[in-house]
């Protein structure tokens, strides 16, 4: 079962510095790693690097940012492959930037029947 | 068959409600869906209210709604996969009668219910409603009506909380010792609820709601065997000195009749004795969690001969000890109704009026301030809490109650 961890937290408020929290992501990585189990992730520029595109009636459209009133930005993402939401949860809870942001736990759709 | 005698549709229906948290439990535990689960025991229901009425009960209800139910999903499912092998998924998901009904079918599958349906990653609400329905077998209808919602939201809200329990994949399982203590609490939460749905809520359908405050004990029983720590014999041991009053909270017309003037002669000894026996087992390792202190003050209640010799001081000190781990506006209030019992009305009535604020619109506020304003003969001021109360009450007894109360004040006048 695949499950994406999102992860959200205000930007430039991270809790130590950048150095540290790299650091930290490496060693929740290889935590991943020594248990065996299958990830994949990256983190992002900021949300002002974002552009919006849009497909309408053929034509494409491009705005800068999204730029949305909250506060936390998704700045980087998982997917890893778990058990249950329990596994997933406890996973999303070693990231890093859940001691001040917030991760989101979505499951991937799963076309094939079961 | 037992030809005996044949059940009447209300012994089937309690039968069945009585069986449905064990069905699904177990059906839950075979085939992994509770959706498949609920589905196909409301199928072996409908099958028992055709062939019961005439045939009488089976001598293991259970076993049989439980036999049925699974050929009904082994059914659907070889549907489902037509290439399969129908053997081979009848040697997979059929194990035929081998239930034991005198073990009441292992009490962990139930538990592991209660957890998954408790998962903190539905919202409150949604677990509250989805145990009721699931582990329970309460209607959507009165579930709804328990929440104050339509029945269709209520009906939109427990099929989004099971697909979710699906998709996500939330696990159908005891959890781990590391998640276990904060999980329990989280269902003690939720089993306590349903018992205040029980209690609160007892208009119309009375049996209904008694069996609803049974259910909670026997969750609370559950919880409590599985772990044995303190906490859930708490819960359990409140859940029992509360409901052993529940006979005498309304007289022969329906009227309700408050602690002070019941006839303790009916408070269910079995119940109290039961009930202190819980917290005596655990008052060695110091009473320390809510529903613990909770317990100990309905303890007191229970063994004080009459409301005049109830130790207020006692209860006053477990409130102020409840108020450290829960500081909530309303367990304040029941510490200072307890200060206007022990003899000081006007220390409380300036507690009373500190809490306005966040109180005002909770009925029970208003009730108890109106009754101590009126032991101090405060009457205009009484009269019109009494009116705020009433403003708040959806409850026809109480309605009746609080209306009775007015009219004695104003009568006295």
């Amino acid at each position: 079962m695949k499950y994406l961890l999102l992860i959200y937290s205000e930007e430039g408020k991270d809790d130590v510095d950048f150095e540290t929290l790299i650091s930290q992501y490496e060693a929740f990585e290889s935590e991943l790693e020594m248990a065996n189990i299958e990830f994949s992730g990256n983190a992002l520029e900021p949300v002002t690097m974002a552009t919006s595109v849009k497909n309408r009636a053929g034509k494409m459209q491009m705005t800068d940012g999204p730029f949305a009133e909250t506060k936390e930005q998704l700045g980087g993402y998982y997917v890893i492959d778990l058990d249950d939401i329990d596994e997933a949860s406890q996973w999303a809870a070693k990231i890093p930037s859940a001691r001040y942001g917030t991760i989101e736990v979505r499951p991937i759709m799963s076309f094939e029947q079961d | 068959m037992s030809k005996t005698k044949l059940p009447s549709q209300n012994d089937i229906e309690r039968e069945l409600r009585r069986a449905t948290g064990k069905v699904v439990a177990a059906l839950v535990a075979r085939f992994g869906d509770i959706q498949d689960a609920e589905d196909a025991f409301q199928d072996a229901c409908a099958k028992a209210l055709q062939v019961w009425p005439t045939k009488g009960l089976p001598n293991k209800p259970i076993a049989w709604l439980l036999t049925v139910a699974q050929r009904r999903i082994i059914d659907q499912r070889r549907r489902r996969k037509p290439n399969d092998n129908a053997h081979e998924i009848h040697q997979r998901w059929y194990v035929p009668n081998q239930i034991d009904e005198a073990s009441e079918l292992v009490p962990d599958e139930r538990l592991k219910l209660i957890f998954t349906c408790c998962h903190p990653c539905l919202d409150k609400q949604s677990q509250t409603a989805l145990t009721l329905k699931v582990v329970c077998g309460l209607s959507v209808r009165e579930i709804a009506r328990a929440f104050v919602v339509s029945e269709s939201a209520m009906q939109q809200r427990l099929q989004r909380a099971k697909a979710k329990i699906r998709i996500a994949k939330v696990p159908y399982k005891v959890p781990n010792a590391e998640e276990l203590s904060e999980r329990l609490e989280q269902a003690r939460e939720v089993i306590y609820l349903i018992y205040n749905e029980s209690y609160s809520s007892f208009e119309g359908g009375d049996l209904t709601r008694e069996d609803l405050a049974n259910e909670a004990r026997r969750l609370a029983e559950l919880l409590s065997a599985l772990n044995r720590d303190p906490e859930s014999a708490g819960l359990l041991a409140l859940l029992c000195l509360n409901q052993s009053r529940h006979k005498s909270r309304l007289d022969n017309n329906n009227e309700l009749v408050t602690l002070k003037d019941q006839d303790r002669r009916q408070w269910d000894t079995r119940l109290i004795n039961q009930g202190l026996e819980l917290l005596n087992s655990v008052l060695p390792k110091g009473l320390t969690g809510r529903y613990q202190l909770q317990a100990a003050i309905s303890a007191i209640y229970a063994e004080s001969q009459s409301w005049q010799s109830t130790d207020w001081p006692q209860i006053i000190l477990l409130y102020k000890a409840l108020y450290q781990l829960e500081p909530t506006p309303t367990v304040e209030l029941n510490l200072v109704v307890a200060i206007a019992h022990s003899g000081n009305p006007k220390i409380a009535l300036n507690g009373l009026k500190r809490l306005q604020p966040r109180l005002d619109n909770y009925q029970p506020y208003w009730a108890s301030r109106a009754a101590i304003e009126a032991s101090v003969g405060l009457k205009d001021e009484a009269d019109s809490s009494y009116e705020q109360a009433l403003a708040l009450t959806k409850n026809q007894i109480e309605k009746r109650f609080l209306e009775s109360q007015q009219y004695q004040l104003r009568d006295g006048k």
